[in-house]
């Protein structure tokens, strides 16, 4: 799982080339990071595969366009997180509502702490779009407020306020270390 | 917080058919690259293709013919295309279609006949039907009188 930078930026540039297998050993490497961020989003195990064959194809097609290797993994968050989003907008459909009401529905059930890892991971995927987005970034992808602004479009301000509310949401306490 | 939240994430569990769809998405965009590098080489080589067709292409006027009454000549030669707009100036045929423009190219004399070559340029060849053409012929045509 782990990558070196170095090695990235060996095969980030064997890419634009053409050299699919080097970009295949490239993408391996986080294709199930891509998938259960993917699966926070959609919510279901079908298309999260869509979303990582989508990011496959819309980052091996666009390679050529990122200027800097090192940012590989960054550049290819941005683009997961783009192709789970258009799956949701596609989607659109009443099951995507029931499945949140039910979401919801089991959350309020729940006692006010958070006891166990189903209730956490259903709470995570009840969020909204973008509290679910600066979340994952910052305590599943360990990038800082700086970052997330950038991968997401978003002031640093917007990021450090969804983020503040996400937290709310999933009742979990240690305001203490949101701004480190 | 944040470790509790990465483990959350970390036990979704991964599907069996992940390293299937990422080699699918790799060999799409692969596929469709070569494509499209195919097809930008394929434009270049129709230029080529229309260029050589429309060299063939000439319009022959029986001798006696001036170059005065030429570009009468080839307003006649540009009749009989229809739903095209556009005007016959000099040797020109202007903005034949806002996609096509025609000129007559370099005229050549022998003992019988005279040659006038036509120069068809695509100006929108990004866009369909010129985008998939490879190459362009003319029919018959007949120059009736030098007015047209």
């Amino acid at each position: 799982m782990v990558v070196t930078e170095t090695e990235t930026i060996k095969l980030v540039k064997k890419a634009p080339k053409g050299d699919d297998g080097a970009y295949l050993e490239l993408f391996v490497k986080y294709e199930e990071m891509i998938y259960r961020t993917a699966y926070l989003y959609v919510k279901n195990e079908e298309d999260a595969l869509d979303v990582v064959q989508e990011t496959a194809y819309r980052s091996f097609k666009s390679i050529k366009n990122l200027k800097k290797p090192k940012y590989f993994k960054t550049w290819l968050t941005r683009i997961a997180i783009t192709s789970a989003l258009d799956v949701l907008r596609k989607r659109k459909n009443m099951v995507f509502i029931d499945e949140y009401k039910e979401d919801m529905a089991s959350v309020e059930d729940e006692t006010a702490e958070i006891t166990t890892s189903v209730s956490l991971l259903e709470l995570l995927k009840s969020l909204k779009d973008d509290e679910k987005s600066v979340v994952i970034l910052k305590y599943y992808y360990d990038y800082t407020f700086n970052m997330i602004s950038e991968i997401l479009d978003m002031p640093l301000g917007s990021v450090k306020t969804i983020i503040y509310r996400a937290l709310k949401k999933l009742r979990i306490e240690g305001k203490e270390n949101l701004y480190e | 917080m944040s470790n509790q939240i990465k483990r959350e994430i970390d036990n979704v569990p991964i599907p069996s058919d992940i390293r299937n769809r990422s080699v699918s998405g790799i060999q799409m965009a692969k596929q469709e690259l070569k494509y499209e590098k195919s097809n930008n080489k394929a434009r270049g080589t129709r230029k080529k293709l229309i260029a050589a067709a429309l060299s063939a292409a000439i319009v022959t006027v029986g001798i006696g013919s001036n170059y005065t009454t030429l570009a009468g000549m080839i307003g006649g030669y540009f009749q009989d295309i229809r739903n095209w707009k556009g005007a016959v100036v000099g040797l020109k045929y202007i903005d034949a279609t806002e996609e096509i423009l025609i000129e007559a190219d370099e005229i050549n004399m022998d003992s019988d006949n005279i040659t006038v070559g036509m120069k068809v340029k695509l100006l929108k060849d990004d866009v369909a039907p010129y985008n998939i053409t490879q190459v362009i012929t003319f029919g018959e045509y007949s120059v009736v009188t030098g007015s047209g």
